[in-house]
């Protein structure tokens, strides 16, 4: 089969691209990569996830044809790696302080209870019997069964 | 003698060529993908799907928003091939197919949209009697009907991935030919093509946690490298 291949030609030329180019990406690659380390000591996980795993695909991408990273990619890359493993540490260690430590699960019960006006173990049958929140509840959604 | 390029210089390759243009290409996954959200949710605001013409009509608009993708897919390919030919590039090239050649387009949209459903059938009917039945032996049945459907349907893009490519480059083939065609081309190359995909897993399962924000950046460099391998192909078959 005769392809005539219209791209061919220009693919071939498309090898050395400028430099700089990756330079903004690795930049806006290490801002992001901070902003998620800075992001990790206010104990809330979903910005540092987001924003740790972020700056480390800019960083990748920022590459180009290079075999290796530049420096702002370099710190883009590190940042994000530790935003991410020091975000998980902060979730195991909550879970961890949260299984072990019997006055913050009464707290957390407690709270539980003044807040959805039922307790937590309750709450949980519930949902694994199929119940919405308006069910147990009572406010959301109208208790027929109550009416009869 | 082929002298094909390995995975990672395609994706090397990709990576280079989209540097200092993902804002054009950003901007065309927002545009597709905001024009099938809304018809998606146009559609399911419309259909009633308590009634079985209900349900009829959803599964015929379902069919009309795949063909509708399908074409904006085609104007998706369009935009790579001009970036990586060093063309300019532009939001608006993912409209390029509903100006030429949205026949075939469309008509290639459906035969995607019809062949994967036709493949998914005996999981979707096996599946369907677990559900009614709740036996064990339909569900180990069903687990393999959807171990072999998803083979099926990996095996089926493989075949025929390179078509919207093709379209573009030779207008003037009929969408039998352009069928063959991607047929002819992934002859030898269907591993090839499974590995690049592949190789792109980790950098979907990090965009997960990222809540899907890093596929911005993500899908156009799956496309580019998967745009770099179709010319890779056909430059060496030439």
């Amino acid at each position: 089969m005769d392809y005539n291949n219209p791209y061919q030609q220009p693919y071939q030329n498309n090898q050395a691209a400028p430099v700089d180019k990756g330079a903004r990406l690795a930049n806006a690659a290490m801002i992001v990569g901070i902003l998620a380390l800075v992001s990790v000591p206010m104990s809330t996980i979903i910005p540092a996830m987001v924003l740790g795993t972020v700056s480390i695909i800019l960083a990748i991408l920022s590459r180009g044809s290079r075999k290796d990273f530049v420096k702002t990619s370099k710190i883009a890359l590190a940042s994000g790696i530790l935003a991410l493993c020091l975000n998980t540490a902060l979730i195991g260690y909550s879970i961890y302080r949260f299984s072990t430590d019997s006055s913050l699960q009464n707290q957390f019960y407690q709270n539980f209870k003044e807040y959805e006006g039922e307790s937590f173990q309750d709450f949980i049958k519930d949902i694994l019997n199929g119940k919405t929140s308006g069910d147990h509840t009572g406010n959301v959604l109208p208790n027929n069964d109550s009416s009869l | 003698m082929n002298s094909y390029m390995s995975s990672s210089n395609l994706k090397s390759s990709a990576r280079e060529q989209l540097l200092g243009h993902y804002g054009s290409v950003i901007g065309g996954i927002f545009l597709i993908f905001l024009i099938k959200l809304s018809l998606f949710l146009l559609a399911l605001s419309m259909v009633n799907l308590e009634s079985i013409a209900g349900t009829l009509l959803y599964y015929t608009v379902s069919i009309l928003i795949s063909v509708i993708s399908g074409i904006l897919s085609a104007g998706f390919c369009f935009m790579f091939l001009k970036l990586t030919c060093n063309q300019p590039v532009l939001a608006s090239d993912v409209f390029y197919a509903f100006q030429n050649n949205s026949g075939k387009a469309a008509l290639l949209a459906l035969f995607f949209t019809l062949m994967s459903d036709l493949i998914s059938l005996p999981f979707t009917i096996i599946s369907d009697f677990f559900m009614n039945h709740q036996d064990p032996i339909w569900l180990l049945i069903s687990c393999l009907c959807l171990v072999l459907c998803g083979a099926a349907t990996i095996l089926f893009y493989l075949i025929f991935s390179q078509v919207y490519y093709l379209m573009l480059d030779f207008p003037e083939y009929s969408v039998k030919q352009l069928l063959q065609s991607s047929t002819q081309i992934m002859k030898g190359n269907k591993g090839r093509l499974f590995y690049l995909c592949v190789s792109f897993i980790p950098l979907f399962l990090l965009s997960i946690l990222s809540l899907g924000i890093a596929l911005l950046w993500v899908l156009p460099y799956v496309r580019c490298a998967l745009t770099n391998f179709y010319l890779d192909t056909m430059r060496n078959r030439s």
